[in-house]
């Protein structure tokens, strides 16, 4: 009998090849794709991002688990779309204008895709236009915008700006995160949201999207 | 009172005539101070107001090492100037040890070529009588390892693929072994080594890790130049919050702490805990006042860290990372300016 707990303790462990042979041993015994993906991967993911809340996990425990987590969605994706069963959300995750520095961006990523969100990262030194162009697009829910440098998280205004002048504003919410970024520069922007860490990211996202949701699910 | 001595005396923890301070800049923030003070100079932080003159050797050195848009430096990585709206920045676009397999073939730049050090006798020889020479080696093991290999895939190498991260780290940290003494051997007064390991909201890795792979490294370097000159004083620097590892770097002979970044520790908490036996050297905040801030409030915040820290010596005031584009030149002179008006000892505020 197929273990969804097996695959999410494996996921936390970060052994991607057990969750890998877990999934398929799962499909193999026609286990309902949903339920592995919520109980089995999502679930463990939601213990990583509590982990690392606590302390307990850094970056290569989160990193060795996402891994794992995306072995296991290589898997089961394919059966996703063709069941059409709806993501969490659509999320478009780029680095600032000139900035490169994309770990904390590639963690709330990994996150939130570990939530059951569909990330799309468009990757790094990311022109406001690109964003909103990526996000209409991909009709995207949330655009998430990360920095490490002061002289780059200037730029984020004007992906709220531009976001604005595409008459997207309300529509398409506006996340940013990274070292010199607070909640209240993400006020002066106008911005929807700010999250210090990854894990806290996917928090804030599903608290962003929970209307939007609530109309993706029906 | 000369620089040297000033800085001197603070790292012995007592007070000199006025706290020492020093800053390091951006290429777009050094030429704009060389326009003002004259490019004669080899060291544009001297005539600034820096008591100290810092020379730089190994992987560190790759960061804006040639003008051209896209480059190689000596370590096999390609790096790429990216554009902001104030300045640029460069980073590796492609890594020598993304394929684990080329560890064994792989060789890291010769240290021990004594044409590499003369840049540094030079300085030695024009600054080394007035000024408190440090020898930088930063990027010292963990980021020279992750900037050869990718951040992600090192972090996980340090988990699931423990051999090969272990001889990356063996082999890359022959480099500072070697510049070190080099450096100690020209005349330098203090080698400043450095693997940031903090993030905004505390430690990148665990504990555990850290003690595995990090520990018994820095241990081994800061014995064996303690060994070759034992009055050698040994800096460490990371961003972010790395608190969790200081008691054990002072147990492993480490002296001096940079750069106690206020937006991720509280300088004067580190102050009250770790001040009698580790040197402060930074706490100016670069992620809000000095960039954003008036320079009042450089100076209100200039004088509030001087308050906090400077007591009994054992601090020299500086930004807690090179200087950014996107700081104006009146914030940097405001910085000097109150460094020096608050700074004197006794101490009135």
């Amino acid at each position: 009998m197929a273990d969804l707990k097996e695959i999410a303790d494996n996921l936390i462990k970060g052994n991607a090849p057990r969750v890998k042979e877990l999934v398929k041993k799962a499909l193999d015994e026609r286990v309902e794709v949903e339920k592995i993906l919520n109980e089995g991967l999502i679930a463990g993911m939601d213990v990583v991002g509590k982990k690392f809340q606590a302390n307990e996990f850094y970056v290569p425990e989160m990193l060795i688990a996402a891994r794992a987590m995306k072995t296991g969605m290589e898997i089961i994706r394919p059966i996703l779309i063709q069941e059409d069963i709806k993501s969490q959300g659509i999320v478009v995750l780029g680095t600032a204008k000139g900035d490169l520095h994309d770990i904390g961006k590639n963690l709330v990523g990994m996150m939130l895709e570990g939530a059951g969100f569909e990330v799309i990262d468009i990757g790094i030194d990311v022109a406001p236009e690109v964003f909103v162009q990526a996000a209409k697009e991909k009709k995207a829910h949330l655009i998430g915008v990360s920095a490490l440098l002061t002289t780059t998280m200037v730029s984020m205004k004007d992906v709220v700006k531009a976001l604005k002048e595409a008459g997207l504003d309300g529509k398409v919410k506006v996340m940013i995160g990274g070292a010199p970024l607070t909640q209240n520069y993400a006020d002066e922007i106008e911005a929807d949201g700010y999250a210090p860490d990854a894990a806290s990211a996917v928090d804030k996202a599903k608290e962003l999207l929970k209307a939007v949701r609530d109309e993706i699910r029906g | 009172m000369n620089p040297k001595e000033r800085v001197r005396i603070a790292l012995s923890f007592e007070e000199p005539d006025r706290v020492p301070v020093s800053a390091d800049y951006v290429p777009e923030i050094g030429k704009k101070l060389h326009q003002r003070v004259g490019p004669e100079e080899i060291d544009v932080g001297v005539v600034m107001g820096n008591d100290m003159v810092i020379t730089t050797h190994g992987f560190a050195g790759s960061y804006y090492l040639k003008e051209e848009p896209e480059y190689y430096d000596e370590w096999g990585c390609k790096w790429k100037y990216f554009r902001n709206p104030s300045g640029s920045y460069t980073e590796v676009i492609e890594r020598p040890l993304e394929d684990e397999k080329k560890l064994d073939s792989y060789k890291i730049p010769d240290p021990y070529n004594n044409r590499r050090y003369e840049p540094s006798r030079q300085i030695i020889e024009k600054y080394g009588k007035d000024y408190w020479i440090v020898g930088a080696i930063p990027c010292t093991i963990f980021e020279v390892s992750w900037g050869l290999r990718g951040l992600d895939k090192f972090m996980m190498d340090m988990l699931s693929n423990k051999d090969f991260a272990h001889t990356l780290m063996d082999k890359v940290m022959e480099f500072p072994l070697v510049a070190g003494k080099k450096l100690i051997e020209l005349g330098v007064d203090m080698l400043w080594t450095g693997d940031d390991v903090g993030m905004q909201t505390g430690m990148m890795i665990s504990l555990a890790l850290w003690r595995e792979y990090f520990k018994p490294r820095y241990a081994k370097l800061y014995s064996e130049f303690k060994k070759l000159n034992p009055s050698i004083k040994i800096a460490y620097h990371s961003c972010g919050n790395c608190e969790a590892i200081l008691d054990e770097m002072h147990e492993i002979g480490l002296d001096v702490i940079n750069p106690i970044q206020p937006g991720a520790m509280n300088p004067a908490h580190i102050k009250k805990r770790y001040g009698k036996k580790l040197v402060l050297w930074g706490t100016m905040d670069e992620q809000k006042i000095l960039p954003f801030g008036t320079p009042e409030e450089v100076k209100a915040e200039v004088k509030r860290l001087i308050k906090n820290c400077a007591p009994g010596g054992g601090f020299i005031l500086t930004p807690a990372h090179n200087i950014q584009a996107d700081t104006s030149m009146e914030n940097i002179l405001a910085f000097y300016e109150a460094a020096k008006e608050y700074g004197q000892y006794p101490m009135r505020l």
